[in-house]
């Protein structure tokens, strides 16, 4: 993960290994932060149905238009069925 | 020192020109620069020759609000022909060939632009210790930080080296500082006023704001930089009776220091006594605001800052290869904190994780915003403090994460749903450090914030810093 993360930020921390994981460590702090979002059970962070299933409920609701999104969604499994029912 | 408006004054009855003002506050900068650090770059001879003109209109009864009214920037603000450098290694040397709409704007007033400012690394940090030209100092006690990441616009201001100051809030980067400097610092709502030219820290997010002495001085620097065709001191002295205001009781009790939530609490006590009605508030998802902030602003760097590859502009590192001068010069010239968040901004982003942060973190975000439309059907305005306690030392001990995003965690909130909010100074500590509490408004209703914080300042004397 980390390897993949530093090629992908276009950076080199360093080639000894050891430095390489305390860099990453550094983010501890964050990840702390960010781990607040664990919390599966309280009820703010299931709000807001996520893209894909609020476009599978307009699917069901689109019954008329159904053969063509779903003819769509073969094509293009994203949110870009969404935009063209808008 | 007077205000914007005392110089506009002053200016126009010739009581002074444009050349003895602008003298007046670069030999400020000579005397206290040295001590507090504000000004990465100091533009005397640009700041004296573009008095002539500006003189000129005086003179001629044809000058613009912000004609000869010294100003300075955040030096994230692209200013043609003069170093724009994000306190980064990686733009050290680069000048812009263009400028902020911001700035085409001040420059057609013919404003006087005194410098550009110091900031934390790429607006990334709430200290102004993340710059590779040296901390900013507080000017009210210089072993202690001045907040950031637009410390040096808010120490400027303070320590008058500047009028007033234009800076860029992401997180709560001009209300921060604005607070722990015992200013005035204004966030407008996302959209007010254009980011073109202002280099980008997180584009959903970034927002250039203003630092001043006083709520009207901001509002009067609003007027001639907003995009809109807007009078955003339209409000002033109307009355504060009968205003709903807000208040997350939920906060007050988290505040760790005495003297702060004592401040705050003097706060709600003065709006009661004024008549206007205090109501009971919450949050309910402000408890991620701070992670869903971080998760956003990170994937936001972790883009924004992949231009910056040694190819076109900025630092870069001799190598043959190209994917060694990527890695080399990206290495070489960004600082700890910015590599932090790009590697934090990639890793939000990466599949594995996208869901599990990003998509949760902007469903927080569209919880905020619409949980912040409930409360304005009740209140017309919210004030909370603007930090849990006064400004640390330079050299506290631990400086950790959880330290330090928690100067941010007030702010946050208003900068997620992209809405208004001013801080102004409430009180100050045993250490004579300034403490500050913020107003937060619907979105576009700048003149109602603006005129309910400068009717707080009219009752409220703040104290001066001594150097």
């Amino acid at each position: 993960m980390l390897t993949r993360l530093l090629n992908v930020s276009g950076m080199e921390l360093d080639d000894d290994q050891e430095i390489i994981e305390k860099e990453f460590l550094k983010m501890t702090k964050e990840l702390e932060i960010l781990s607040c979002f664990s919390d599966t059970k309280n009820e703010i962070l299931k709000k807001h149905t996520p893209l894909s299933e609020l476009r599978d409920d307009i699917i069901s609701q689109s019954s008329d238009k159904k053969d063509v999104l779903l003819n769509s969604k073969s094509k293009n499994d994203d949110g870009f069925i969404v935009t063209k029912i808008i | 020192m007077p205000t914007l408006l005392e110089l506009r004054k002053k200016l126009d009855k010739k009581e002074i020109s444009a050349y003895e003002l602008t003298r007046l506050y670069l030999n400020n900068i000579k005397k206290f620069n040295s001590q507090i650090n504000s000004y990465i770059t100091v533009c005397e001879d640009f700041s004296l020759c573009s008095c002539k003109k500006a003189q000129d209109l005086i003179d001629k009864n044809e000058a613009s609000a912000m004609t000869g009214i010294p100003i300075s920037i955040k030096d994230n603000i692209c200013t043609n022909g003069l170093k724009t450098t994000c306190a980064s290694k990686m733009l050290e040397d680069f000048v812009p060939f263009y400028n902020a709409t911001v700035i085409d704007k001040l420059m057609k007033e013919n404003a006087i632009i005194l410098g550009k400012t110091n900031l934390d690394e790429f607006g990334m940090g709430d200290s102004n210790q993340n710059s590779c030209f040296g901390a900013v100092k507080n000017p009210y006690n210089t072993n202690h930080i001045s907040g950031g990441s637009s410390g040096g616009s808010a120490a400027c201001v303070a320590a008058n080296m500047a009028p007033v100051s234009l800076g860029a809030d992401t997180g709560g980067s001009v209300r921060q500082p604005a607070a722990l400097c015992g200013i005035t610092g204004l966030r407008p709502t996302y959209g007010t006023v254009s980011r073109y030219g202002l280099i980008a820290f997180a584009s959903s997010l970034d927002q250039i704001g203003v630092l001043a002495k006083n709520a009207q001085d901001t509002g009067y620097v609003l007027n001639s930089i907003a995009d809109e065709n807007n009078d955003f001191l339209s409000m002033i002295d109307k009355p504060i009776s009968n205003l709903k205001i807000g208040v997350f009781t939920d906060f007050i009790d988290n505040i760790s220091s005495y003297e702060v939530k004592s401040c705050f609490l003097s706060v709600i006590d003065y709006f009661k006594k004024n008549k206007a009605e205090v109501i009971d508030i919450s949050l309910p998802s402000s408890k991620f605001a701070t992670a869903s902030y971080l998760a956003i602003s990170s994937a936001e760097v972790s883009s924004n800052l992949s231009r910056y590859d040694g190819l076109k502009y900025g630092y870069k590192n001799d190598d043959l290869l190209f994917s060694e001068m990527l890695k080399h010069s990206r290495k070489n010239a960004f600082g700890a904190e910015v590599k932090k968040r790009i590697l934090l901004g990639n890793y939000v982003l990466s599949e594995e994780n996208y869901n599990k942060y990003y998509q949760t973190a902007c469903r927080v975000r569209n919880q905020l915003i619409y949980e912040y439309s409930e409360i304005f059907n009740k209140c017309d305005i919210i004030i909370s403090p603007t930090t849990f306690t006064t400004a640390r030392k330079l050299d506290f001990p631990g400086n950790n994460a959880i330290q330090d995003y928690s100067l941010d965690a007030f702010t946050v909130c208003a900068s997620l749903a992209g809405l208004p909010e001013i801080t102004t100074t409430c009180g100050y500590d045993k250490n004579n450090l300034p403490i500050g509490f913020s107003i937060t408004g619907r979105a576009f209703d700048e003149p109602k914030i603006i005129s309910v914080t400068d009717r707080f300042e009219k009752d409220f004397i703040k104290k001066e810093p001594v150097l």
